[in-house]
């Protein structure tokens, strides 16, 4: 592929400037994290999005888990979550900056929305889906209030949870990515802008893989371990 | 393995004169959709401590309702269910259910399945580890410990379950038909661990099953249930040593008996459900004499 892409470059089918060849990419990745441009990149977009994804996790378990045991809450504003969740996250970054003004929170603020409501109905449907078998073997072992929804709901919930939790891991990685190209400085969004306004684009294919990795590794170094020790422990596993 | 012994009910009922359990004129109802239906109806039940019962008859006969009216995850709507003299107000340890579905938790290991009651009840990790060991080698499985429960054959399940609830050192056992889903070989020494771990532990036992032959081997006591309302029909006292075995020949007698009880109510629930009695379906020779071409030659 790489090759193709430089014979593609040497052919000169598209204009140089616009076309980079891989080494020039690869040199300005190099030289990216050697200045630190990249790294401070790096290090801006992993704060926002760990702060943002963190909370979603929290406030997203905490509504999920009360969604699906209260059915008062689940009929009034379980439908607004589900409706909610098909309106992209960064259509609250208009709403985000008139609340919280050009700043860290509102791009945070977008990266909770994103996160936060798959996580909550991912959490909800796993809740509701626990088999009543197992409720009344904790209740009949002794477990009440929180130890019950701690050691039986969430655990049997986990699967689901896990699932709903890597769909918002990717959607808070997009949505920042969005929100960083839209405003904000530094950060990797801000680093393809960057990119762009200066007509440098091997720049901007150097961001694109790094972001594309960061998303890879998060994916396949947390989620994917997640998945694969809660599947072998549950014998959910394919042999 | 045991000469000699007698049940512990005899020795219970020479120490104390309040049963263990009892069930005073229990009634309990389900709505569905269909309108109310009598689950159970004037049950009545004086378990003494130690005592192992069996509780036969058939599906839908509110069998597993009176388990769980013990267990307290059910309330009656109706009559008095006494633990020790005091009315059962909810679920407790001093009764703990095996499912028929085992209810194992597939997130936890085997021993820390075993763990689960002790951890609830704020046991010290030490002690929890020690005790869950005891009763894992109790059930044979010491070597499983660390397995995940998914690994487990059927009848290992089941001793984890036995396990479990043993760890928490209830005074009652309520198992609803947990060796339905073995194998003949695995239930039969199945059956003999319960009755050696019976008698270490002297538990009181209630144990609901299909298998009629299953209650008789296991049973102190044999209740067989009618079913539309669920209640008691027919009660047998087993005189018989243990340990004993589903294929002892002394057993038959008791099974015939209990099963000529049953089969009258499944017959009934049947002939309810289906609006079909198979004993008026005559059976038709196969080869009728017309049938057979003979060749008379018109």
């Amino acid at each position: 592929m790489i090759v193709t892409w430089e014979v593609a470059h040497r052919i000169g089918l598209w204009p140089k400037f616009l076309f980079p060849s891989p080494s020039e990419v690869l040199y300005t990745l190099v030289n990216g994290f050697h200045d630190k441009s990249f790294i401070i990149g790096i290090i801006a977009s992993m704060r926002r999005i760990v702060i943002g994804y963190l909370i979603s996790l929290v406030a997203g378990l905490a509504l999920g888990l009360s969604f699906g045991r209260i059915k008062f809450l689940e009929e009034t504003l379980g439908s607004l979550a589900l409706g909610l969740q098909t309106l992209p996250s960064i259509c609250w970054l208009p709403l985000a900056l008139l609340w919280f003004g050009l700043n860290e929170s509102a791009i945070i603020f977008v990266v909770i929305m994103g996160a936060f409501l798959s996580i909550t109905i991912a959490t909800e449907s796993g809740v509701k889906n626990v088999p009543p078998l197992w409720l009344r073997a904790g209740r009949n072992m002794g477990a009440k209030g929180h130890r019950m929804l701690l050691e039986v709901i969430i655990t049997a919930s986990l699967p689901s949870i896990i699932v709903g939790m890597k769909q918002g891991w990717s959607f808070a990685w997009r949505s920042l990515m969005a929100g960083e190209l839209l405003y904000v400085s530094v950060g990797l969004g801000h680093l393809l802008t960057l990119g762009r306004e200066l007509n440098d684009m091997s720049q901007v294919l150097a961001v694109m893989i790094v972001i594309i990795i960061i998303g890879l590794l998060v994916d396949r170094i947390v989620f994917a371990n997640l998945e694969r020790g809660m599947r072998e422990r549950w014998g959910l596993e394919q042999v | 393995m045991i000469p000699g012994y007698t049940s512990p009910s005899m020795q219970a009922a020479q120490r104390q004169a309040i049963p263990k359990l009892s069930l005073k004129h229990i009634s309990k109802n389900f709505h569905t959709k269909t309108g109310k239906f009598n689950a159970v109806e004037d049950i009545n039940l004086e378990v003494k401590a130690g005592e192992f019962i069996c509780i036969v008859g058939p599906s839908g006969c509110g069998k597993t309702t009176v388990l769980n009216i013990i267990a307290g995850l059910e309330k009656p709507d109706g009559g008095d269910a006494l633990v020790d003299g005091t009315p059962i107000k909810g679920p407790g340890t001093d009764r703990l259910v095996i499912f028929q579905d085992l209810a194992l938790f597939p997130w936890l290991t085997v021993s820390k399945n075993v763990e689960f009651g002790l951890r609830l009840a704020g046991v010290s990790k030490k002690e929890r580890q020690e005790r869950a060991m005891h009763f894992l080698k109790m059930v044979h499985l010491t070597r499983f410990s660390n397995s995940c429960i998914h690994e487990l054959s059927g009848g290992m399940k089941q001793r984890v379950a036995l396990a479990r609830a043993l760890a928490i050192n209830p005074d009652i056992l309520l198992m609803d038909e947990p060796f339905a889903a073995l194998d003949a070989q695995t239930r039969d020494i199945l059956h003999e661990e319960l009755q050696e771990i019976w008698v270490a532990t002297k538990k009181t036992i209630i144990f609901v099953t299909h298998n009629v032959r299953e209650a008789a081997c296991l049973g102190d006591r044999v209740l067989v249930f009618a079913t539309h309302p669920g209640r008691i029909k027919q009660q047998f006292q087993l005189m018989c040593t243990r340990p004993r075995h589903i294929e002892d020949p002394g057993l038959m007698v008791y099974a015939k008996a209990i099963l000529a009880e049953l089969k009258a109510e499944v017959e009934k629930v049947a002939k309810e459900e289906l609006d079909y009695d198979w004993r008026t379906v005559t059976k038709k020779p196969v080869l009728r004499l017309d049938d057979r071409n003979l060749g008379s030659g018109t």
